[in-house]
């Protein structure tokens, strides 16, 4: 002891204070509520889960779900493996569905508003001032405008007879995602108004012109899936895929090669690919001559001179994709622009060229993605003044589209505005009347997303009590009935649908009686058949469409984009979840950002991270600017559909930094308020629609950058620190930083000469160049006794019993790097699972994240090319055979269990952190605060978890309330839990199916023939020899230029 | 220096103690029940098994506490014979007819960290008074009279335990009907090995 305190001293302090903690930590709880049903329904169970089928309504793909619930409260969406568009899986933003329904900014019941102030008057008022103004303007035949979602459903009709039987009526369905140049440059070129099915699995080669069709291209869950079947590697083949586009989005990321072209130079790509195509091309006879008159002034110098993309490359694009229609080239999506008809007309002469109609594009499905032409929406809505009543149903135009367009003061000056949406949003802020919908997850209907899928969409829980709302298929049966229409008698829309659900069940050639087919479709979640496709032939008419061979350059383009978290329509853009999860490829968090490419600023004196200026013609944007190499030099780009002015909590913490004590946030310490994430990117973009298709257009020329002379609050996730600026890879341009794996192969890549035998492991070699260690032991011995030995011996030298360990169980799980494309909805998943806190944007820029799982991001420079490669690897707990974790814990709250899982036991933590400081693969999380869930979010959580309180150390459990509720079942039925019964939650949600979980001790499980088979698996770390149980399977490459 | 440190000691000890005085703790008085329900008049005077109310105790994690309609069934009937049984039995058709579930308290209350299954133990044989105590015998249930603490050290020491078991199922005293009362001199059935709980902690911790 010092010379202030004798030792004597230092117990007396140490008891009193001692015994005070000890004192209040034995404090009791408070008297708990226990709340039984009035009548619960007969298959109703408490404490344990009850699953319902249903369909998603995030987007019009409507991905078939499965939404378990727990004493009545929906708690985790899974996507339905039944279902042909998304079997099994969902996307990031399907999973914070849940987040859509417990939201804290929804509406909480009918109100009326004038100018701004609004109040509540429930629904008995609400639905007499509605049929009082819907009489009225039937008596006088007048102007209805209906704009609703984009959907295909039973509700649709229904809609359409209530606004026609009110006098002229439109209804229209508004989308923002620009789909009808897709549909319209197939009735062009095909006579055929459709989205076909893209079946990228039947291709060898794949080219996307700009279309990101992992992130939010028609239906990405389906061609995540189909793109997986074609690009991974399996029986030595593994397909091509060339993403040609401005910009490189995490779409773009996963192919073999980003070939960078100015914005609108796609569709002459195309046609110098097609140009190229033709002369070996099947076509014969004057079609071929009117093609190759069409295709003439696309000679591959010219491509070359106008796109800057080599004749070389042109050359050898052209030699991969002439596959005899087993290749596809699909375009599209956001980086279009305003000629986006006429790219996709020039895709489809390429498709053409190279004989894939019919092959890999088939006709006769028609998906009903995307809505009415936006042109004609907005043309509509400008007009709102004319209308007698506007009904705008769960869509935000206010917000997604340009303010430049005119719809926000439009809106204003219309008579009457009735807002039918779920959420207190920008548009229905405009409303005279706000009627909330129910969401889709309490309401009925149905969804055709493509013919032959007729999904069924139920109720998965009771309406939530703190939101007065009604159905919007009830609402409407309602207010046609109350204005003395024909046809809506029925007692309620479930009824309704039951009807129409008839002709379903004529259509599938179901004979049985209709209450079982009915049955039935719950349980599957709808009817599933397959399409009969359709012949379509080539019509020159297409050749009349003028694809400048010439691009025109007028100051720096911007895109703005959609990611797989952020969807221009803004409805995802207020939940947590996804603010939270850093965007794959930027890692960024709670904020928008501009890429911009590093030579492109430091021209004009902006680094990395500094506070710029996007000015656009019609309006500009503050935003942080983002180093990205993996942009063409003149463009820029800002994801869309963030900057919502919608109240939501703001996860700061509400203390300032006190030294002396720790501070204790209690609940009444938080603050739950407005605030807004990020910037629009869709706001200041000049208004422009597709002249042909009327598709928003999300590029904007013209526009300038400059720096403001600040730095930016921009919190990124990759560990981004000082320290890697100054390290030996670095790139110092604009102070970036070094973004590469720093040899410590994560992320390890082997090629396809090797995988196939004939070239030498190199890869290998070059990612551990900088590793200081191997564990190349002469004997091959391992100096740790197996785990089973290890205890069996201690157990025995203390003269106890000895405890079984991986029999039967040992849970591992192997992840194939060739199949993740980095996409997230696993993160998203894990979150839902887990009941992992959200902790903002302040916390995460001190590393206090709570993720259990992590999508880590490498981008290292190729060699040869010069463009980034960017590598994706989930990161989650190993749940290490002999964890660095379990032995330095000073009061054994983490432990080996007999299943081989590091396990957690929370309220034995006393938070000394040791564990994480000695965990390599930094996997476990402190909880530095006790988070909150504000209401009615709470509501999400799962009861088989716990909710973990400040203190304590965390981590990823391999899903164990899952593995524990298998067993359960397994033990009930007196046998052991089989192979691939228990799907952890982040596997369940993979669409690319890059995850594997199971029993190793099983010889006959999935997961023991992957990793005892595979020629490419490997362990992360391996030399410190922790004894991971997740294999990670090495990405495949063409060829060694990579990296 | 000596002085300030004792000082500082004996502050924190004094908010500490302040924060004991505060109302989250739990007093006798906050576990009245909205309805005085007697499990002695059910479970032993009229022989009511307990699964006949708690109906989920074999087959899930929660044994539940029985929805207002299963009061509702008999109680609809039988109105009681004394005022004060009349007047807690009137509780029931008010709260049935306004439609609202009883707020009833929990005395058995496990910490929200701990996944226990009923279905478990009531499948391995044992009887709800092992856990529970001679609740059939009380009309008034209170914090003192539980059998057990549900403390971990008392999950513990029974997991720790090789239990007797005859097919399978733990031996234990022979009863009317689970929780019931005891048969004297009935028959021991003949013993044949021994089960033993689990000692992995993700047993009950979740």
């Amino acid at each position: 002891m010092s010379k202030g305190m004798k030792r004597r001293d230092f117990f007396k302090v140490a008891a009193t204070s001692g015994a005070a903690v000890a004192v209040v930590g034995c404090t009791e709880d408070p008297v708990e509520k226990i709340i039984p049903m009035l009548v619960p329904p007969s298959d109703y169970v408490p404490a344990v889960s009850i699953h319902f089928a249903t369909t998603c309504q995030e987007c019009a793909a409507n991905c078939g779900l499965i939404i378990r619930t727990r004493e009545g409260r929906a708690i985790k969406a899974e996507g339905n493996p039944e279902h042909p568009l998304s079997g099994g899986g969902i996307c990031a933003i399907g999973q914070s569905s849940l987040q859509g329904m417990y939201s804290p900014s929804r509406a909480k019941s009918p109100a009326t508003q004038n100018d701004g102030s609004s109040s509540l008057i429930g629904w008995d008022k609400g639905l007499g001032i509605l049929s009082e103004k819907l009489e009225a303007t039937k008596a006088k035949k007048g102007k209805v405008l209906y704009i609703g979602p984009a959907r295909s459903g039973s509700i649709n009709k229904l809609i359409d007879r209530f606004v026609k039987g009110l006098g002229s009526a439109k209804y229209l369905r508004f989308d923002s995602s620009p789909t009808n140049s897709i549909k319209q440059a197939n009735q062009i070129t095909f006579n055929k108004n459709e989205i076909p099915d893209y079946q990228l699995e039947k291709a060898k080669t794949l080219i996307s012109f700009g279309a990101d069709f992992l992130e939010s291209w028609v239906y990405p869950v389906k061609l995540t899936k189909s793109y997986t079947e074609m690009h991974a590697f399996k029986h030595g083949v593994k397909g091509k895929y060339y993403h040609v586009s401005p910009h490189m989005s995490l779409t773009g990321s996963n192919a073999d090669e980003w070939v960078s072209c100015p914005s609108g130079g796609e569709a002459i790509i195309a046609l110098g690919i097609a140009n190229q195509l033709l002369g070996k091309s099947k076509i014969s006879g004057s079609e071929k001559k009117a093609l190759r008159d069409y295709l003439e002034e696309f000679s591959a110098e010219q491509v070359a001179s106008q796109t800057g993309v080599r004749t070389s490359k042109l050359e050898e694009l052209a030699k991969e994709f002439g596959k005899n229609g087993k290749s596809i080239a699909i375009a599209g999506g956001n980086t279009a622009g305003a000629d986006a008809t006429q790219l996709q007309v020039a895709v489809n002469i390429l498709n053409y060229v190279a004989g894939n109609i019919g092959q890999t594009i088939v006709f006769g499905a028609d998906y009903r993605i995307g809505g009415d032409s936006t042109e004609e929406i907005v043309q509509a809505l400008k007009d709102a003044g004319k209308y007698d009543i506007v009904f705008i149903e769960n869509v935000n135009p206010a917000y997604a589209l340009p303010q430049d367009s005119g719809v926000v003061e439009a809106l204003k000056g219309a008579p009457f505005v009735v807002s039918l949406s779920t959420e207190r949003d920008e548009t229905s802020a405009l409303a005279h009347l706000h009627l909330p919908t129910s969401h889709y997850f309490e309401s009925w209907g149905d969804s055709t997303p493509r013919n032959g899928v007729f999904g069924l969409q139920q109720p998965v829980m009771a309406k939530l009590p703190m939101f007065s709302t009604k159905e919007i298929g009830d609402l409407i049966l309602l207010a046609g009935s109350s204005a003395g229409l024909s046809g809506f008698d029925a007692d309620n829309y479930q009824e309704y649908l039951k009807e129409q659900w008839q002709a379903v069940q004529k259509k599938m050639g179901d004979r049985s009686a209709f209450q079982t087919f009915w049955t039935d479709s719950l349980k599957k979640g709808g009817q599933y058949r397959d399409f009969s496709s359709d012949k379509v032939s080539f019509s020159t008419k297409a050749l009349k469409q003028k694809v400048k061979s010439s691009l025109s350059v007028n100051g720096m383009t911007l895109l703005a984009v959609n990611t797989t978290l952020h969807h221009s329509n803004g409805a995802a853009a207020n939940r947590s979840w996804l603010m939270e999860v850093p965007h794959p490829i930027t890692q960024i968090v709670w904020d928008s950002w501009v890429e911009i490419h590093p030579k492109t600023a430091v021209k004009l004196g902006i680094k990395h991270g500094d506070l710029v200026e996007v000015k656009t013609p019609k309006g500009s944007l503050e935003l942080a600017a983002y180093f990205y190499y993996g942009i063409e030099e003149n463009t820029l780009v800002v994801p869309a559909g963030m900057g919502r002015s919608v109240p939501f909590p703001t996860y700061k913490s509400s203390h300032g930094k006190s030294i002396i004590t720790p501070v204790i946030e209690t609940k009444s310490d938080l603050r739950v308020e407005g605030f807004k994430v990020g910037e629009n990117a869709a706001g200041v973009l000049p208004f422009k629609t597709d002249a042909q298709s009327g598709d928003l257009v999300f590029t904007s020329g013209g526009v300038s950058i400059k720096p403001l002379g600040k730095k930016a609050y921009l919190v990124t996730m990759d560990g981004q620190f000082k320290d890697d600026i100054e390290a030996l890879e670095a790139d110092t341009l604009g102070l970036m930083g070094d973004r590469s794996q720093k040899g410590r192969g994560f992320v390890q890549t082997t090629t396809m000469g090797n995988m196939l035998g004939h070239s030498e492991e190199k890869a290998h070699g070059h990612h551990l160049r900088h590793r200081l260690y191997t564990m190349d032991r002469k004997d091959n011995t391992d100096f740790y006794d197996p785990r089973e030995e290890d205890v069996a011996y201690h157990a025995e030298w203390a003269g106890k019993k000895k405890p079984k360990y991986y029999d039967p169980y040992k849970w591992e799980m192997s992840i194939d790097l060739d199949r993740c494309t980095g996409c997230s909805a696993c993160v998203v998943a894990c979150y839902a699972e887990n009941n992992i806190p959200v902790v903002g944007k302040d916390r995460n820029a001190v590393g206090r994240e709570m993720s259990w799982l992590r999508i880590e991001r490498y981008i290292e420079k190729n060699e040869e090319t010069g463009t980034p490669e960017i590598y994706y690897t989930p990161e989650m707990c190993n749940q290490c055979g002999n964890a660095g974790c379990e032995p330095v814990c000073p009061v054994y709250a983490t432990y080996h269990n007999e299943d081989g899982i590091n396990a957690m036991i929370y309220n034995r933590c006393v938070g000394t952190r040791y564990c994480s400081n000695n965990c390599v693969y930094k996997q476990r999380k402190y909880n530095w605060r006790s988070y909150e869930f504000p209401s009615p979010l709470h509501l999400q959580l799962n009861p088989a978890m716990t909710v973990r309180e400040m203190g304590v150390m965390e981590k990823c459990n391999f899903c164990y309330s899952r593995i524990r509720e298998m067993k359960d079942i397994a033990k009930d039925q007196g046998r052991v839990v089989a192979d691939s019964e228990i799907k952890t939650a982040c596997q369940q949600t993979c669409n690319a199916k890059a995850i594997t979980f199971g029993n190793i001790m099983d010889k006959q499980s999935q997961v023991n023939k992957i990793v005892s088979t595979t020629k490419r698996g490997y362990k992360q770390l391996e030399e410190v020899n922790f004894k991971p149980s997740i294999t990670y399977l090495k990405k495949v490459k063409h060829n060694n230029r990579k990296a | 220096m000596r002085k300030i440190l004792l000082g500082l000691s004996s502050l924190i000890a004094g908010v500490m103690i302040f924060y004991l005085f505060q109302p989250q703790v739990a007093v006798a008085e906050d576990f009245q029940q909205p309805i005085a329900f007697s499990h002695k008049t059910h479970a032993s005077d009229n022989k009511v098994p307990c699964e006949f109310c708690h109906i989920y105790a074999r087959r899930s994690n929660s044994s539940g506490i029985p929805p207002l309609v299963t009061c509702n069934q008999c109680h609809s009937v039988i109105k009681g014979t004394k005022d004060d049984q009349k007047k807690e039995i009137k509780k029931i058709e008010e709260y049935w007819n306004k439609k609202q579930p009883v707020p009833w308290k929990k005395i058995h209350d496990l910490p929200d960290f701990v996944h226990f299954s009923h279905k478990r133990h009531v499948q391995a044989g044992f009887d709800c008074t092992e856990c529970h105590g001679e609740i059939s015998n009380l009309d008034v249930i209170t914090m003192d009279d539980m059998k057990a603490d549900l403390s971990m050290g008392w999950c513990v020491d029974c997991h720790k335990k090789e239990h007797i078991t005859s097919g399978d199922k733990v031996i234990g005293q022979v009863r009317e009907t689970r929780g019931g009362p005891v048969v004297q001199n009935a028959p021991q059935p003949k013993q044949d090995g021994t089960l033993q709980g689990s000692k992995d902690c993700y047993i009950c911790h979740k």
